[in-house]
């Protein structure tokens, strides 16, 4: 072999071996999910689901967003570190120690019987069992459904809670009839949010690993509100509004560390839509920048925003440093301090 | 009717307002033929056109009966050795062959084959594995050589073959070309200097200011040239004696020393006979260089276009 | 063996030029040798390697003197766009596709390959696969490296999802090297001094690609551009009017630039004299 082709030889071994490692990779990464970021568990979460948005609770308390902000001030903190403690005492469960991932699925209606919460860590199935049972006497009951032992508030009343362990990993919280339905496509191995494929396919576009997500299908997006007043006042006759082109679909996807980064992709009806809804943004933004001049964050704030369409589809990413962040949050006034000696 | 090897029909070839070759029609036979001429008279755009480097601007070129631009298939039994000194010097002698000769089709173990057998025909099998980049002049135009016959071609256009090379290795390609006539292939040699074309064939075609001038008989030539004084320099450490031996041969006309008395310069009537004549002279004198103005042949031409 | 007259031997069909396969493959085994081992090539293995290097250092150095935006994924995926597709595989091509030729001409060998029983097409397909292999030597390994030593410097997790982009990247890379390497190669045979256009090319005439519109659709980085995912924040207000073209769309007119620019090379070089200076 000659030399030349040696080292050609020798590059393509290094392609070759990074390829099988990237493969390899591809398919042992634990982040990989049923559907998308969904993980198996959630397949069971009813069908007739406008949206659904998932969390990974772990990323979230590692980011730098939850370490600057979560505390909040000295005072607060002390609340919601003693808060958690009290929690862990009652349930055994430490939400930022033993939560995974939390999915929160919107169906229609209104009150508690439009959503649904799935928790998945790692519980103390029985201390959680207990404090359930004692905590509101009297109020809460318990029932076997379908083999499950579904907690019930308020049993009878409008709009009933109910909490349910599907496994000693999963935890349910809803609406009585969001959670039984869960459980019976749980036990009983239906479809439930397969069936729903406008979801699905949403779900299969967001990609796995992502610190949190949001899916949302038409039949949210009807109902959302399509007109919001133009900051930048807007041609006459309009009333100062803007109207957004309606959206077939939404997907949000974000990350925490090590900048703040969402990227929005919305589906609109065809690519004038996503032309105009594009323009419209991209116009706020534009207003945004202008503001600089009373608060230069703003311009950068503007310029972490890109706006690019695909056909009718509309992308939005951000990504924002947390030292954009802390210069755009509004700093709380100084606590006086002890009054000095009188003059 | 055979077809000759080599046809030029009233073909011209111009660059911009320069008239390289003009209006030539000629048919190279079988055999060894010498194009001559002076510098800038037009041969190497006359070997271009027949290696079909160039298209004629008028008229035709053929080889083997095809056009020679535009007929690639015709170089397998066409060979080319280019003027310039030209290589990929980071290829030895032996992978500089065995590369073209895979591109004339044949196959790794006949490449081989081929290649050495055409370094030793040039006197390179020893420098095979050297890279070209570190060859000697001579060498260099061997190895230049040895690609250009390596396929065996039955057409051979040699554009200046012996520039730079030692009289020994000279001999050798002289022999070479020779033996290449003789064994019926086609073989244009071009020189501008009139004794090596001399040494290879007898058959010469004129050339000069893109015209053929002649094509004939090499002794015509050389009587034409005989008929013209030839100058000859020498430097020697004892020049006064060399000038004492020269005076006495019989066809010299004319004699002088040159500047800082170490040069002889003579004018003689047959240059062969006095390079014969001087060379005991030339030893005992101590003769270390020696040259002739008159060698190339820009001077004949001038003295038999003015004729 | 011939018996003097060179025809027909063994087996050797003296008739035909040899077909453009062989006759390529030829070129190519001549040129990559040359290719390679040239002090292009070093230069270009420096910089094309660079990258590695940089995240190498990443992985070492302390993270404090690393700014905090700067994650792993983030300087992968502006290296991927901004240092390899739109700045240095460009001028990879533009210095290697240009002197295809010129090499030859200068060097005074095209003599050597012109008098080969070859199509004259065969001398230039072969080294511009000599030019596309020895450009992708250099940059996908660089890029396999880069890519793990990234992407796993916060742990392995999340690695999996990122592996399509990786398979992305270097598809588009070789995209690039074959458009740019065809445009330049096109450069090459048709100008003396090809280099200065196509530097003008690459810094000028590509920023239209920055502009609303239909005009950026007349540069190739927006084609390339658009089959990348990454849009790395640094795009800043150069990424203001950034199109996002279909991807079917992408590849179909890639292909077609390729096959033009390389199909118009092979034309006009394979019916151009070259008049080489003695």
């Amino acid at each position: 072999m000659s030399p030349s082709r040696r080292v050609v030889f020798i590059s393509m071994i290094v392609v070759a071996v990074g390829t099988a490692a990237a493969l390899g990779a591809l398919y042992l990464d634990p982040a990989r999910a049923a559907v998308g970021p969904l993980p198996p568990e959630g397949l069971a979460l009813p069908g007739d689901a406008r949206f659904v948005m998932g969390m990974d609770v772990r990323r979230v308390t590692a980011s730098p967003l939850y370490k600057r902000y979560a505390k909040g001030s000295p005072g607060q903190a002390f609340s919601r570190d003693s808060a958690f403690h009290a929690i862990e005492e009652k349930t055994g469960v430490n939400p930022e120690r033993d939560v995974d991932q939390l999915l929160l699925v919107g169906r229609g209606g209104s009150g508690v019987d439009a959503g649904l919460a799935l928790v998945l860590g790692s519980f103390d199935r029985g201390k959680l069992s207990r404090a359930i049972e004692t905590e509101k006497k009297g109020k809460v009951s318990w029932k076997d459904y379908q083999g499950t032992t579904v907690y019930l508030f308020d049993e009878g009343a409008k709009g009933t809670g109910a909490v349910a362990f599907l496994d000693d990993h999963s935890l349910l919280v809803g609406s009585q009839s969001a959670v039984e339905t869960t459980v019976s496509n749980r036990t009983q191995g239906t479809a439930g949010l397969r069936q729903n494929t406008a979801l699905v396919a949403l779900l299969e576009r967001v990609r796995p690993g992502s610190t949190f997500w949001m899916v949302g299908d038409q039949s949210l997006l009807a109902n959302l509100p399509r007109a919001f007043p133009n900051p930048a006042g807007g041609p006459a006759g309009s009333g100062g509004s803007l109207t957004l082109p309606s959206l077939k679909s939404l997907i949000v996807t974000g990350d925490l560390d090590p900048v703040v980064a969402v990227a929005i992709t919305g589906e609109t009806p065809d690519e004038a839509a996503a032309k105009s809804l594009a323009d419209m943004v991209r116009g706020l933004l534009g207003f945004l920048a202008l503001q600089a001049n009373q608060k230069p964050e703003l311009r950068e704030f503007a310029q972490a925003i890109s706006v690019t369409t695909e056909a009718s589809r509309v992308q939005v990413n951000a990504r924002f440093p947390y030292a954009l962040l802390d210069a755009l949050q509004t700093k709380a006034p100084a606590t006086a301090g002890p009054a000095g000696p009188a003059k | 009717m055979s077809v000759a090897p080599l046809e030029f029909v009233r073909a011209s070839r111009w660059y911009g307002p320069v008239i390289a070759l003009n209006d030539v029609t000629v048919e190279i036979p079988p055999g060894v033929t010498g194009l001559l001429g002076p510098n800038g008279a037009g041969k190497s755009t006359f070997l271009k056109l027949a290696a079909g480097q160039l298209s004629p601007s008028q008229g035709e070129v053929r080889l083997l009966g095809v056009p020679a631009w535009g007929s690639p298939a015709v170089f397998h039994r066409v060979g080319f050795c280019p003027e310039v000194d030209a290589f990929w010097e980071g290829l030895t002698g032996l992978e500089f062959l065995m590369i073209l000769l895979r591109l004339t089709g044949f196959d790794e173990r006949e490449c081989r084959e081929r290649a050495e057998k055409a370094l030793q025909e040039v006197a390179l099998l020893d420098a095979k594995d050297r890279k070209i980049g570190g060859y000697s002049k001579g060498m260099r135009q061997r190895v230049k050589l040895a690609q250009s016959i390596a396929h065996e071609p039955e057409l051979l256009f040699l554009d200046e073959p012996v520039s730079g090379m030692d009289p020994v290795n000279r001999r050798r390609v002289i022999d070479l070309v020779k033996r290449m006539g003789r064994e019926g292939r086609t073989v244009v040699v071009s020189s501008h200097i009139l004794h090596e074309v001399e040494a290879m064939t007898r058959r010469v075609l004129l050339i000069h200011n893109g015209r053929i001038l002649a094509e004939g008989d090499v002794r015509e030539i050389r009587d034409l040239m005989d008929e013209h004084p030839h100058t000859v320099a020498l430097r020697a450490r004892d020049p006064r004696s060399l000038a004492e031996a020269v005076v006495r041969l019989p066809h010299v006309l004319s004699l002088s020393f040159g500047p800082e008395g170490e040069w002889v310069t003579v004018q003689t009537a047959k240059p062969d006979e006095f390079y014969g004549a001087v060379s005991g002279a030339a030893i005992e004198a101590g003769v270390s260089e020696m040259y002739s103005p008159d060698e190339d042949l820009e001077s004949v031409f001038k003295y038999l276009v003015a004729r | 063996m011939t018996d003097g007259t060179g025809s027909a031997a063994r087996g050797r069909d003296t008739a035909r030029p040899l077909s453009l396969a062989v006759a390529a493959r030829g070129v190519f085994d001549l040129a990559l040798q040359g290719m390679v081992w040239s002090r292009r090539s070093l230069l270009m293995a420096i910089l094309l390697g660079l990258p590695a290097a940089v995240s190498i250092l990443y992985r070492v150095v302390p993270k404090a003197w690393v700014p905090s935006r700067l994650g792993g994924p983030d300087l992968y995926a502006l290296i991927a766009v901004f240092y390899y597709v739109r700045n240095f595989l460009p001028l990879a091509a533009l210095f290697y596709a240009t002197a295809l030729i010129a090499d030859e001409v200068e060097g005074r060998t095209l003599p050597y390959l012109l008098t080969r029983p070859i199509p004259r097409s065969a001398i230039l397909l072969g080294k511009f696969a000599a030019y596309l292999t020895t450009t992708l030597t250099l940059t996908l390994p660089a890029t396999v490296v880069t890519f793990f030593l990234l992407l796993t410097a916060r742990g392995f997790a999340g690695l999996g999802a990122s592996v399509p982009d990786l398979f992305r990247d270097m598809g588009v890379m070789v995209l690039a090297l074959l458009a740019y390497g065809a445009l330049f190669t096109l450069l090459g045979v048709l100008l003396r001094r090809p280099v200065i256009p196509g530097l003008l090319f690459l810094f000028a005439w590509e920023l239209i690609a920055n502009l609303p519109g239909y005009l950026p659709r007349f540069t190739i980085t927006v084609w390339l551009r658009s089959l990348m995912t990454h849009h790395p924040a640094e795009e800043g207000l150069a990424g203001l009017f950034a199109q996002t073209l279909p991807a079917g769309m992408c590849l179909g007119v890639l292909a077609a630039l390729i096959a033009g620019f390389l199909g118009l090379s092979l034309w006009i070089f394979s019916t151009r004299e070259y008049v080489l200076e003695q």
